[in-house]
């Protein structure tokens, strides 16, 4: 029989409210778990105990009471029959009845020497005994009585009785002893046996007790952090489904559940941001639908306006081209104009400078020699030579100035018929060179120098525009550059270009001139004050580029102030005949 | 699924394995069981020819409570033992007193009865049985009994010793007046004494109990066959609980004998 499994301290490991840590959801089942099947597991031993202990209490009853019962059971009744049989043998007339008494009751009384009881033995052992003395005189009575001796049968008969009496008497007591012993040792083993009994209760009751506890804590262990945790995560999930609000959740102990918890509180504040969010965007949107109302009825302002503006474009194109065939209509009768006027204007000229030449020859000839002897008459005639020279030479001016001016005008309006050919560059400054030689040594102290070396290309152009342009150029050096040098050069441009360079040592032309003096009307104002008397019309350097570019040419001015001037050409050449020209598209 | 109800199957196994010693642990077992058959009250042979008597009524309850077909067969009392060894008979239900020197031939189970020994005389006989009292007498008692060998112990040649194969032929020889005295268990000779031929004799001396005598009665098995002597231990436990043993006692004695 085991004593009560000592309770272990079940709340090991467990994490309550008195452990501050956080535990996660796996282990606290785990815990939990292992708490159910220590609990059933104690349980269980209290059954087995329990099972146990009724097995030990009816093997106690069994081999302890029982046999003391029966023993006692048995002896009681052995008792009770030695009275019977001791009795009959005091009390019977029959011999033969009594003999046989004697016999049963001897016998038994043998068999009560086994008695465990010593004084119940002895009994036995001594009633074996008596019972015969008592059967012997009973016989003897019986003989007396035979021989008529009554009164001392009676004697003998007093005497068994009596002994017979006290025998029974003892051995009643005897019994009646031996029985309170039996039922005071048969109380006292069930005593104990239900001593026993109640330990083993008190000890189940203390088990049982410990597995309620246990099973409370868990209960309580899962009614406060996970039912609790859980239920609060449910309310607060439902509440921001429903408002769409933020929530807050106490912490909870289990770590699972405590992710839970910070999980929907920021579903919460998810949700609110989302229900901001969906505000601003619907009133985003909102403005940007008003945004493309506002697009939408400025398209189609824009489309009145751009058919509007398009109409006043055509109105205008149109009212261009009209004008602009208008001008061409008066660039056309500016040219006809032009021409017919300087053609005009020429003709009358012509006939003044013809005569005016005509008069001063014949004056030179004719009345000059005349008033050779008068000496006013000499001062006279020479200054009316001086004067008609002047007009000559204004006339000459104003003929050059026309013939620019028309020339230009042809150029410029593209009526210039261009005689291309091919000219070789040496030719061409030699022409140019003679054509100007009244402006040179010897009949003037400027000195031409002209250098044209062989083997450089052909020019494939018109050799009046040309030389026109030359002479210009050469007329304006010679100018510019009295009693000085003037060199006139060709030479190789380049890329099958050619150069010509009428350079002067003249006083030179100030910087900011040098591109401006290819424009109309412009002179180089200083150097002509400085000469006193205008003598271009400033379109001469006009024509030469005008005459340069037309065949993909360009001209352009070097000079530094007081050292001289460089006019240069450059102009596409074309090479050797057989090649083709290189002209301007 | 399969493996859960395969472990069911096998707890179940086990729990009835464990039961099983529970069960009747001889159920069906056969055992022929053999007694004197001369002996009365505890065995003799019956008006129709059967063994009969307490020693073959307990055997019976016994064979009954552990649920095996016994068969009774009468064998001689001298040499019972020798035919227990030859296996012509499994038990031995004949009243045998424990001795060590049977002990170390057979199993013994429990005792089923007790008794003492007694001398019986004439009545009236004033024998005095001790050891100078009986010199010259004659006494007689069966063979190979403890009787016979407290007789030959205690008395040694100072008595003349009549050995007869039967108790009964002891008790015939004490009423031819053939001997003086006759030692025997006083439950046989209650017997004796109740018996008309018994009706002049009476018990003489004092009664000899287990210290002088071996007095208490045990069947016998095989040697080794200790599973059998535990079954009907048990089986003599159980009989005795449930009344079945009284009810044997008081068949044959007015009082319990046990």
């Amino acid at each position: 029989m085991s004593p009560a499994p000592a309770p272990a301290a079940r709340s090991e490991g467990k994490a309550t409210g008195i452990l501050g840590r956080r535990i996660g959801l796996v282990p606290a089942s785990r815990l939990l778990g292992a708490a159910m099947v220590a609990a059933v597991g104690v349980l269980a031993l209290l059954v087995v105990y329990a099972m146990d202990s009724i097995s030990d209490q009816a093997l106690d009853t069994r081999d302890r009471v029982l046999p003391g019962i029966m023993e006692s059971q048995r002896t009681m009744l052995n008792v009770e029959r030695l009275l019977r049989f001791g009795e009959s043998v005091a009390l019977a007339a029959d011999q033969a009845a009594r003999h046989d008494a004697l016999n049963l009751a001897q016998t038994l009384a043998q068999a009560m020497f086994y008695e465990q009881d010593r004084r119940v033995s002895d009994a036995a052992r001594e009633a074996f005994h008596t019972i015969r003395r008592i059967a012997e005189l009973r016989d003897q009575e019986e003989a007396l009585l035979a021989m008529g001796q009554g009164a001392q049968a009676l004697l003998l008969r007093h005497e068994a009785a009596r002994a017979w009496g006290e025998t029974a008497a003892r051995i009643e007591e005897l019994s009646r002893s031996v029985s309170r012993d039996a039922v005071r040792v048969t109380a006292e083993n069930f005593t104990s046996i239900a001593g026993r009994a109640r330990r083993s209760m008190l000890a189940a009751a203390a088990a049982l007790g410990c597995v309620l506890l246990v099973a409370l804590a868990a209960v309580a262990f899962i009614r406060r952090h996970i039912l609790a945790p859980a239920l609060q995560a449910a309310g607060g999930l439902e509440r921001i489904g429903r408002h769409e609000q933020e929530v807050r959740l106490p912490a909870a102990r289990i770590r699972e559940f405590d992710m839970v918890n910070r999980a929907v509180e920021r579903l919460g504040a998810l949700l609110v941001q989302n229900a901001e969010r969906r505000r601003e965007l619907v009133a985003e949107i909102a403005e940007r639908q008003a945004v493309e109302e506002q697009l939408a009825s400025l398209n189609r302002r824009l489309e009145d306006l751009v058919g509007e503006r398009t109409r006043d474009l055509e109105a205008q194109a149109a009212k261009l081209q009209a004008a602009n065939a208008r001008l061409r209509d008066l660039d056309e009768l500016k040219s006809g104009f032009l021409s017919s006027v300087s053609h005009e204007l020429r003709t009358p000229l012509t006939s003044i400078f013809g005569f005016v030449k005509l008069v001063a020859r014949d004056f030179s000839r004719h009345f000059v020699p005349l008033a050779e002897s008068e000496a006013q008459l000499r001062k006279k005639s020479a200054s009316i030579q001086d004067n008609l020279g002047i007009v000559i030479e204004e006339g000459e001016r104003l003929t050059r100035l026309i013939n620019n001016v028309l020339d230009l005008s042809r150029i410029e309006s593209g009526r210039m018929p261009w005689n291309d050919r091919r000219l070789a560059l040496r030719a061409c400054l030699g022409q140019a060179a003679e054509s100007v030689a009244g402006r040179f040594a010897p009949f003037t102290r400027t000195r031409l120098v002209v250098d044209a070396p062989a083997g450089l290309p052909d020019l494939h152009a018109d050799p009046d525009r040309i030389k026109q342009m030359l002479i210009n150029l050469l007329d304006n050096a010679a100018k510019f550059a009295p009693g000085g040098e003037v060199r006139l050069t060709a030479s190789d441009g380049g890329a099958g270009r050619a150069r010509i360079t009428v350079s002067d040592n003249g006083p030179g032309i100030p910087a900011g001139d040098l591109e401006g003096i290819f424009n109309r009307f412009q002179q180089a104002g200083s150097v002509e004050k400085q000469a006193g008397k205008p003598t271009g019309a400033g379109l001469g350097l006009a024509i030469c580029r005008e005459i340069a570019e037309h065949y993909g040419g360009s001209i352009w001015a070097e000079s530094e102030a007081g050292r001289g001037s460089s006019f240069h050409v450059d102009m596409p050449g074309i090479g050797p005949a057989g090649e083709e020209p290189q002209s301007e598209a | 699924m399969n493996a859960w109800i395969r472990t069911l199957r096998g707890v179940l196994a086990g729990i009835l394995l464990l039961a099983l010693p529970g069960l009747p642990a001889h159920a069906g077992e056969k055992l022929r069981v053999a007694t004197e058959g001369a002996y009365p009250p505890f065995n003799y042979v019956d008006a129709r020819g059967e063994l009969g008597g307490f020693d073959v009524d307990i055997a019976k309850a016994l064979c009954r409570a552990i649920s095996a077909e016994c068969d009774f067969v009468a064998a001689p009392w001298d040499g019972i033992i020798d035919g227990l060894e030859a296996g012509k008979y499994d038990v031995i239900a004949a009243s045998m007193a424990y001795t060590e020197e049977r002990a170390r031939r057979v199993e013994f189970t429990d005792r089923y009865y007790r008794t003492t020994s007694s001398f019986v005389a004439r009545r009236g006989s004033t024998l005095d049985t001790s050891v100078e009292g009986m010199r010259g007498k004659t006494v007689a008692t069966q063979r190979s009994t403890v009787h016979a060998d407290y007789l030959a112990a205690t008395y040694g040649s100072s008595v003349t010793l009549k050995i007869t194969d039967t108790q009964e032929g002891a008790f015939d020889l004490l009423v031819a007046g053939q001997a003086d005295a006759v030692l025997c268990n006083s439950l046989t000779v209650l017997g004796f004494l109740r018996s008309d031929k018994g009706r002049d004799f009476a018990y003489i001396g004092e009664p000899l109990t287990g210290k002088n005598l071996s007095s208490s009665a045990h069947i016998a098995l095989r040697k080794g066959n200790v599973r059998l002597r535990d079954a009907f231990n048990k089986a003599l436990q159980e009989i005795r609980i449930s009344g079945e043993y009284d009810q044997i006692n008081q068949k044959y004695f007015p009082f319990s004998i046990y």
